[in-house]
């Protein structure tokens, strides 16, 4: 059986750039909240 | 035409600019959520709690009329509650979780009606339940998008782990102490989801952008990945078309969405290559599973 601490090195494998990848969809997302709120328009 | 059916809309109005982008950030958030949902057979669950957000955020009417933040933090801790709540009553009875959330959310669902009917009018109450997509604020919009940041850094964070839970949760709990710390942060991530989803969709459309797009890509994609992407894909071009149909023809937005996730479910069913219906009709390969 494996350490606690290597376990969760093990299921956290691949999360640098699984985050990296997450960041450019944020980056994006809010890229577009500046496009869309640039201009008014709410009811 | 292309130009003055899809894209003039969205170039001329703003608050069909405003309405794209709450749908973006709940497709982008919620869909990959509702995807774990589905493969950990909660589908239903994130129903009961859609419904079980109802008195919360009706309570914060009734304090504060129909304010983000007040109506966001009764959301956020009645579904919590109704969900350690229902955890609750499973562990210390002989209730199964099933019953016990189905009785938590009618209950729910009961009070959060009669509680916005006493105080407001059927509009509100229309809003409340249905949503109200073409007028979201700059401050819903910063709602949806931070719940959408959160949730798809958390997931990114937690995937793995979420993964194993998916398929061997006893295996999971044998061998890291992350099992309950992503077991709880996933029912925050549905619970953040649902209360965003709530300001855009209403309470009973809010769960539908979270399961139907996922379901459809169920049939699509054998990997969690290639679900998560196809589920997010099919959340788009849904608030896409359900928000032209809409514009066009002057129907529902939220209703229009749904329905249009719901047309590419059906497609989905019929011709999806991963266990759809021609798929399973069409003959096999010898030796093919």
């Amino acid at each position: 059986m494996k350490s606690n601490g290597s376990m969760l090195r093990l299921l956290l494998l691949g999360a640098g750039p699984r985050l990296a990848g997450a960041a450019l969809v944020v980056a994006l997302l809010w890229a577009a909240f500046l496009w869309a709120t640039a201009t008014p328009g709410a009811l | 035409m292309i130009w003055d059916a899809v894209i003039q809309p969205f170039a001329d109005f703003g608050f069909m600019r405003r309405a794209l982008l709450g749908c973006v950030a709940i497709s982008v958030g919620a869909t990959p959520v509702g995807v774990f949902l589905m493969l950990r057979r909660m589908s239903l669950t994130g129903d009961a709690m859609a419904h079980a957000i109802l008195p919360g955020a009706a309570v914060g009417y009734l304090v504060a009329g129909l304010s983000l933040g007040a109506m966001t933090i009764g959301g956020l801790i009645a579904g919590m509650a109704v969900a350690l709540l229902s955890g609750f009553v499973t562990r210390v009875t002989a209730l199964r979780e099933d019953a016990s959330l189905a009785a938590f959310y009618l209950i729910s669902l009961a009070l959060g009606v009669l509680i916005v009917s006493t105080r407001g009018s059927n509009v509100d109450l229309m809003h409340v339940l249905f949503g109200t997509v073409l007028a979201l604020d700059n401050a819903a919009l910063t709602l949806l998008c931070s719940i959408a940041s959160l949730s798809v850094l958390t997931l990114a964070l937690l995937f793995r782990p979420l993964v194993l839970e998916c398929a061997d949760p006893q295996f999971l709990r044998s061998v890291s102490s992350l099992s309950a710390v992503t077991h709880f942060t996933f029912l925050a991530l549905v619970v953040m989801n649902l209360v965003g989803g709530f300001h855009a969709l209403g309470t009973l459309m809010a769960v539908g952008i979270m399961i139907l797009p996922a379901a459809a890509a169920r049939f699509w994609a054998a990997g969690i990945g290639g679900m998560i992407a196809g589920a997010v894909a099919i959340a788009m071009l849904s608030s896409v078309s359900g928000l032209l149909l809409s514009y066009h023809y002057s129907l529902p937005s939220g209703p229009a969405i749904i329905l249009v996730a719901g047309i590419f479910y059906a497609v989905s069913l019929v011709f999806g290559p991963v266990g759809g219906l021609v798929a399973q009709a069409l003959p096999r390969r010898h030796f093919e599973v």
